[in-house]
């Protein structure tokens, strides 16, 4: 089953200076064609972890078992799915089940009778979610936990980044996680990276009535998906310094930047930006950074794309006078100051607000001329940074940053 | 550490990192991390113990383990050489440090489930300095109820150190035992719950399933 990928780079100038460093940013695209409505789908393997802590109750609980019975109706005998509830306790609802028509019939009903409950251990829930669906791993299937919260993890594992590092190697094995906070007290800064490194999406929801829509919305891109585990893998040549921009989760070793994308959707487009420092070199020499992208298609068979985009070697005073694609360097700054953005307001929720603050309005001069609007936006969430944010403008303005640092579309 | 006046067998860094399978970086930032202790410097050279080979080992092995840095100092900083050896055998299983393969998922979400389990245990209290032997008599009368401490004969202070760690050594106690088992709560009908605890969960996996299914068409019907 060939999904038809492609990789594509160019950068803000191809000159660089010979007698000075320079610094230039290669934007990188990748694109998944759209499929035909009829074309074949990967079965999903997922689990659906639920938070049933005390502060579920009423509608948020309603929607979840609403929007859970939705998802089980998308999903067909081929695929396989486990649920999870959680709170202080981990209660298996269903271990990984064939999703025929009537084992959906009994998982429906069992999840319409779930009752909100004690405190929440949202890595215990977590991890059993992952263990279940972990049994069923394959080559073919999509592994996949959607963690739902409205809360924060207050038993278990609390720590962030002990959980970020969990989700990460998870995700390196196999099995990714989605993320799903619902209203304002779960923390945003847990759920984006538990989402980020394990490879999936987080998905801030404001309101419970929205709750079925989202999770169509995760579902839709599970059934779509035509590429696994993308990974742009950068070759770093001797005394160039390659960074990615915008934060994603990469790696680094002596040559080469892996950065990692997670799974594609027929139709989707991802533009991701490295910063590239040259060493002085002699006029009439280049750098040639090249890029391979790696996925596994459908049948779990690894594929491989490449591109690569050149510099050339010229005197200080003639690359001063070429020209430079300011079209691309706003994309990237905007990037960038989604990622300070995101820094700000950890630093914000910490109670640290002039650093968040200080953050925000350095990144900001150090961008290049942004449009006005994007300007005045991010100048607005600086002062809103020192003077302290309710809950729903962090949570919001997070959100916001997080989507554009992924900019998936 | 005690001094020898021999250097025939004390290694260098080169020569311990090579039996230990590790790099001397790695055994220079143990050491300024308190995993291993502070060796012996002769002039232009730091000569190490041949006991260092059997720590960098138990680190090794519990690193396998999954166990972070700091809890791995906190278990074998105090321990003497004798001591060291204790804890290889108990973990069993003597391996050079390589490193394990990459394995799956469902291991790797074992391991962190085991190594929740080993740190909710108690630690056993790691004295920093080596405890030397109680110079005054035993204290008189107990309090009733508690178990009487005898005095550790007035010998080396390592036998002193070892045995007095194993009297105080808290033992968890039924409770909090109980609070470190992980149950599973599997819905048979409304109202009405297995509890499953985990680690007989894996041995009768079939057997549960099969009990879960007749359970749920019993009330289903």
């Amino acid at each position: 089953m060939a999904a038809r990928i492609t990789l594509t780079a160019i950068s803000d100038q191809n000159l660089v200076a010979s007698e000075v460093s320079s610094q230039r940013i290669i934007e990188w695209v990748v694109e998944a064609a759209e499929q035909p409505k009829a074309a074949a789908r990967a079965p999903l393997n997922i689990a659906l972890v639920i938070d049933r802590s005390g502060s579920m109750h009423g509608e948020k609980l309603h929607y979840v078992q609403q929007a859970a019975c939705h998802v089980l109706d998308l999903l067909g005998p081929g695929d396989r799915a486990a649920i999870i509830a959680y709170d202080d306790t981990i209660t298996t609802i269903a271990p990984s089940t064939l999703v025929t028509p009537s084992a959906k019939k009994a998982m429906q009903h069992d999840i319409m009778q779930l009752r909100p409950g004690g405190s929440t251990n949202l890595s215990g829930g977590w991890l059993e979610g992952c263990r279940l669906i972990a049994e069923q791993l394959q080559a073919e299937n999509i592994t996949r936990a959607l963690l739902l919260t409205d809360g924060l993890a207050n038993a278990g594992i609390v720590d962030v980044e002990e959980l970020s590092v969990h989700a990460r190697e998870l995700r390196k094995r196999g099995v990714a996680t989605s993320t799903f906070g619902v209203g304002l007290d779960f923390n945003e800064q847990l759920l984006e990276l538990l989402a980020e490194q394990g490879g999936g999406h987080f998905y801030f929801i404001e309101r419970p009535q929205q709750i079925p829509e989202v999770f169509r919305s995760e579902l839709g891109e599970l059934l779509t998906i035509t590429a696994r585990e993308a990974t742009l893998s950068i070759g770093t040549p001797r005394g160039v310094a390659v960074e990615i921009m915008g934060g994603l989760p990469h790696e680094r070793s002596a040559e080469r930047l892996r950065v990692f994308l997670g799974d594609m959707c027929a139709g989707e487009r991802r533009m991701i930006y490295t910063r590239v420092t040259t060493p002085t070199d002699s006029v009439g020499t280049s750098v040639v950074i090249g890029g391979e992208l790696g996925y596994a298609d459908l049948s779990g068979k690894h594929q491989h794309l490449a591109t690569s985009v050149a510099f050339s070697y010229q005197a200080d005073a003639i690359v001063q006078q070429a020209g430079v694609r300011e079209d691309l360097l706003a994309r990237a700054a905007e990037v960038e100051l989604a990622a300070a953005a995101r820094e700000a307001l950890r630093l914000e929720r910490e109670g640290q607000r002039e650093q968040a603050q200080a953050v925000m309005q350095a990144s900001l001069a150090a961008a290049p001329a942004m449009p006005a609007p994007t300007a005045a936006a991010y100048q607005d969430l600086a002062s809103q940074l020192g003077q302290g944010m309710k809950e729903e403008q962090r949570k919001q303005a997070h959100f916001s940053a997080y989507k554009k640092r992924q900019n998936r579309s | 550490m005690s001094d020898t006046d021999t250097t025939t067998d004390m290694l260098t860094i080169g020569e311990l990192a090579s039996q230990a399978d590790v790099t001397p970086r790695t055994i220079r930032y143990y050491t300024s991390e308190g995993l291993l202790p502070q060796p012996h410097v002769q002039g232009k050279y730091t000569r190490y113990t041949a006991d260092y080979v059997q720590r960098l080992r138990l680190i090794a092995r519990l690193k396998v383990a999954y166990l972070p840095l700091n809890e791995i100092r906190d278990r074998i900083a105090a321990l003497d050489a004798e001591g060291v050896e204790a804890m290889l055998r108990e973990l069993g299983d003597l391996q050079p440090a390589a490193a394990p393969a990459p394995e799956s998922a469902s291991d790797y979400i074992v391991g962190i489930l085991e190594q929740q389990k080993r740190s909710s245990q108690p630690p056993r209290p790691a004295p920093p300095a080596p405890v030397a032997a109680p110079a005054a008599p035993a204290p008189s009368a107990p309090p009733a109820g508690a178990p009487a401490p005898s005095a550790p004969p007035p010998a080396a202070p390592k036998q002193a150190e070892g045995f007095l760690r194993r009297l105080i050594a808290p033992r968890p106690s039924v409770a909090e035992e109980a609070a470190h088992e992980h149950w599973q709560r599997i819905p048979l009908a409304p109202g009405v719950e297995l509890h499953i605890r985990s680690d007989i969960q894996e041995q009768a996996q079939k057997q549960i399933q099969k009990l879960i299914e007749h359970a749920r068409s019993i009330f289903r019907s």
